[in-house]
């Protein structure tokens, strides 16, 4: 039973439609990427599900329940979390207040606890609790803004762009972490990202937009096959060719 | 009743063509610059005094007028008035000749005022800009409440009647140069907003960081902007004045002269002269005949201007709310004739090609 | 005791602070400038005018009710104007306008009835000074008493709700990322209006105080704003607390420059006392355009040493 079914969605923003006859799934303990080129919609999709775009048609469930049309701080609630692509975090506030934040909907029980699973998943936060989150490094705040999406205990998160302008070490410890979610909290994982070949590395299954429309999904090696869409798309030279 | 419908028009003909000027001004600056001038009151009022400052003591010089009474103007202000009245019904030419030099002074004064009250905030972000100048829009009121040898105080002054040469149609001919101007001020503001300069105007409104990367000044194309805005706006208030003889702090208040032609802009249309010469007929028309109907509602327990603000208000925001561009909106800008336009392009890639081989 | 220029300043910069405070909160929160903050102040002044004369007993008693309807006109405007504007992406400048037409409806309905209660009951309700029912303690009016510790007593209260209430830090969540907000659950609109509630309740309190000081007249409230657009930018308008800082700078300023006139050139300079401020505006403007809360201390004593302003970009 997949946790997140995306059908035939119609989207965008105001006037400009965006995203055209969508279809998307993705369940527990999986990695699916959404990859693609600048401007082809990734973002829009994830706004889409959470609230955030205008759905001209189609419809989104989560979880069993239709959420198209719900707000987005009742669809926080649903279990579903989004990490944006920028302003991820509330860089006025210190660490501690981030993930209080984070877990707004939650008592305080269910807050202390989610806290301490968080912390034992990104140990190097808990040096910096009580600092002005805006001063943390760039992959220290990506792990806070991942620790902040965990804090509702999710079934599934989506991420747009974690990887986005973080050194090479970095990124091997995110997707490490993001690994780590799928098998130890049995997450699902939606992921947006530019840089193709790495999300190709950890995900399960895969969709390629482009101009708002899917021209590809399946399993990762199946997208290395088919050669021209890898290379026209995504920059990635075919490993097929290559041979 | 002939008569009094008469007069009706003659006011309201002139009401209209004062607010016109000054919505034109506000549309200039807002709707094409893309600057929320709130401090409008200051330029108007600014033109106003020049009205109630200059004319006065000028004619007094001219016609001779007794120095002992000249020694105090502002407490005989009545009698040398009226002195300078009598003189001026039978010299036209000089009455023609001070009101045009009292104008220009006005156009002096509008500038300043434009260009000193904006120097601070001009490179702040709009809203900034706006509540600023509406915080220094009342400068001008406080100085001259409290600075008699200005306009007399709170009480005000009178000012000589430019027109009494006249006579009995003196309120026609008035209402009829105001007119005149108004239909000036809307010829040069279009000539203005249709040439390349309105362009730059509009580009710099739309999209200022690209505007600046083509080259454009764009701070100081919204300094010009709000100079020439405040100049029109002086015009009307020394305009009005020169109509309703009478100059005084109390008379130029922030709701009459920023916020009524704020609404009346909005309403008929930001960024379309048309359709603020619509919406301006509107509400003055309105105001007009409220005020003309006034005793029909004496029933009420209060006055009835009040109802016809709140009605004002609450028009705005749904207006607002349903159709923030107003009755009618913006027009694309107005570029070369086609034929003109395919004539160029073919020459651009004629050139292209010819490089090409 | 407390020298009476003293009691003047801090009252003056008491009421100052408490009015513009909230002017300075929905702009922070919801990015607006309200310039309807000043109807919230003549409602406030009015509901104390009404209730003293009508029912009777001392005016302090009513601060209350001016309190909540002060909140209650903010709370009409935001849900009336703010949010349907906000809801269709409307400019700023819009908003501005939108604000300005409540001012104008509000203005409208305060001046009906304070004709209303002019022409039945016989109040001198256009025009009206309270002064007399103040009390007087150790040689000061009680307004200055009142308007101290209410602005002490609020800035201490509101830290606290800010940082150690979950309400309050969500407060601070939407100012700091007002759509991450969205996303972690907090319902935005909410606090939206929690911020309008305060702030018009600040304006009430602030309204219900002043006739115990000036004139009330149905325009009290809208002939202070200048002067709150003022204390707001003064005092800097990214930081909460910024206004309390202008408001004092403001009053005393402006106290001390009329007193230090009025002995040079007399009683003439009197009525220009609000010019200062407008002086300070945009001396403010010039040199520390983000407003005083902002100001790096330390830059500026170096500037000092060395000489001259350095540009200071908005």
């Amino acid at each position: 039973m997949k946790v997140l079914k995306v059908k035939n969605l119609n989207s965008g923003y105001g006037k400009l439609h965006v995203l055209f006859d969508i279809n998307v799934e993705c369940g527990k303990s999986e990695i699916v990427s959404i990859l693609g080129p600048n401007g082809s919609g990734k973002t829009t999709l994830l706004n889409s599900i959470f609230g955030l775009a205008d759905i001209f048609s189609g419809s989104i469930f989560f979880d069993g329940t239709q959420i198209n049309g719900l707000p987005p701080h009742k669809i926080a609630r649903t279990g579903l979390s989004y990490l944006p692509q920028a302003d991820k975090i509330f860089e006025d506030l210190s660490v501690e207040e981030n993930l209080k934040m984070a877990g707004y909907i939650l008592d305080s029980r269910e807050l202390k606890d989610s806290i301490d699973e968080a912390l034992s998943l990104f140990p190097v936060l808990k040096n910096y609790m009580h600092r002005k989150a805006g001063t943390l490094s760039g992959g220290e705040r990506q792990m806070l803004a991942i620790a902040m999406t965990l804090m509702r205990r999710p079934k599934l998160i989506m991420l747009d762009e974690p990887l986005a302008g973080l050194a090479p070490i970095i990124c091997q410890k995110i997707l490490e972490k993001i690994i780590e979610l799928r098998d130890k909290l049995k997450i699902g994982i939606l992921l947006v990202e530019q840089n193709a070949a790495k999300a190709l590395e950890i995900s399960d299954k895969c969709y390629v937009i482009v101009s708002g429309k899917i021209v590809f999904s399946g399993k990762p090696d199946q997208l290395l096959e088919r050669g021209e869409v890898a290379e026209l798309y995504l920059g990635m030279k075919s490993e097929v060719q290559n041979k | 009743m002939e008569s009094l419908i008469v007069s009706f028009i003659i006011d309201l003909i002139a009401l209209y063509s004062v607010y016109l000027i000054v919505n034109l001004s506000l549309n200039l600056q807002l709707g094409y610059a893309g600057i929320p001038n709130f401090g409008l009151v200051l330029a108007f009022t600014g033109g106003a005094y020049v009205m109630g400052w200059l004319p006065i003591r000028l004619c007094a010089w001219l016609f001779g007028i007794d120095p002992q009474l000249r020694a105090n103007i502002i407490k005989n202000n009545a009698i040398i008035v009226s002195h300078i009245n009598s003189c001026l019904q039978a010299q036209p030419l000089v009455a023609i000749g001070v009101f045009v030099l009292t104008l220009i002074l006005a156009l002096i004064v509008g500038a300043i005022l434009g260009f000193i009250s904006a120097y601070p905030a001009i490179r702040l972000r709009t809203d900034y800009l706006a509540i600023t100048l509406l915080a220094l829009g009342e400068v001008l009121a406080i100085i001259g409440r409290n600075y008699d040898p200005l306009v007399g105080g709170v009480i005000g002054i009178l000012v000589p009647d430019l027109f009494s040469w006249a006579g009995e149609s003196r309120f026609i001919v008035v209402s009829l140069m105001l007119l005149f101007m108004t239909a000036l001020c809307f010829c040069i503001i279009n000539i203005i907003v249709n040439s390349p300069y309105g362009r730059t105007l509009r580009a710099i409104r739309d999209n200022e960081i690209a505007a600046s990367s083509l080259g454009k000044n764009v701070t100081r194309v919204r300094m010009q902007a709000l100079v020439v805005g405040s100049m029109i706006c002086s015009l009307a208030g020394a305009l009005y004045a020169s109509y309703s003889c009478y100059v005084g702090p109390a008379a130029y208040g922030r709701l009459e002269w920023t916020f009524l032609p704020w609404l009346m802009v909005i309403f008929g249309g930001v960024a379309n002269n048309i359709g603020v010469m619509l919406g301006t007929f509107v509400f003055v028309t309105l105001r007009k005949l409220i005020e003309f109907y006034k005793y029909y509602f004496t029933f009420l327990p209060f006055d009835v201007v009040w109802l016809e603000y709140l009605l004002l208000g609450t028009i705005i925001v749904v207006i607002l709310i349903f159709r923030p561009k107003g009755l009618i909106s913006e027009k694309p800008s107005r570029t070369l004739a086609e034929k003109k336009l395919e004539k160029v392009v073919a020459e651009l890639l004629h050139k292209r090609d010819s490089k090409a081989t | 005791m407390i020298p009476p220029t003293l009691v003047d300043a801090i009252t003056y910069s008491s009421l100052l602070g408490i009015m513009t405070f909230g002017l300075t909160f929905v702009r922070i929160t919801t990015g607006v400038w309200n310039v309807a903050h000043g109807a919230f102040v003549t409602v406030g002044a009015y509901v104390v005018f009404t209730c003293t004369n009508l029912i009777g007993g001392n005016p302090y008693l009513y601060l209350p009710l001016a309190f909540i309807m002060g909140s209650i006109t903010s709370v009409i405007e935001y849900l009336l104007i703010i949010e349907p504007l906000r809801k269709r992406e409307a400019s700023t400048t819009l908003m501005l306008v939108s604000t300005i037409s409540f001012d104008l409806a509000m203005l409208s309905i305060i001046n009906i009835y304070a004709d209303y209660l002019q022409n039945v009951f016989n109040l001198p309700s256009k025009n009206f000074i309270m002064k007399k029912l103040d009390f007087t303690l150790f040689e000061a009016p009680g307004i200055f008493w009142v308007s101290f510790m209410f602005l002490i007593a609020f800035v201490i209260v509101l830290y606290f709700v800010l940082h150690y209430t979950k309400v309050g830090v969500a407060l601070r969540a939407c100012v700091s990322n007002p759509a991450l907000a969205n996303i972690t659950g907090i319902n935005v609109i909410y606090i939206n209006l929690l911020s309008w509630f305060i702030s018009g309740g600040l304006a009430g309190v602030a309204g219900g105080l002043l006739p115990l000081w000036i004139q009330g007249k149905p325009i009290v409230g809208d002939s202070f704003l200048a002067l709150m657009f003022c204390v707001s930018i003064v005092g800097g308008v990214e930081e909460i607390y910024g206004t309390v800082l202008g408001g004092f700078l403001v009053g005393f300023t402006q106290t001390l420059v009329t007193l230090g006139l009025y002995a040079i050139f007399g009683a003439a300079v009197i009525p220009y006392k609000t010019l200062i401020p407008m002086m300070i505006l945009v001396l403010t403007l010039l040199f520390a355009p983000k407003g005083l809360a902002k100001i790096n201390w330390k830059k500026m004593l170096k500037i000092a040493k060395i000489g001259g302003p350095s540009k200071w970009k908005v």
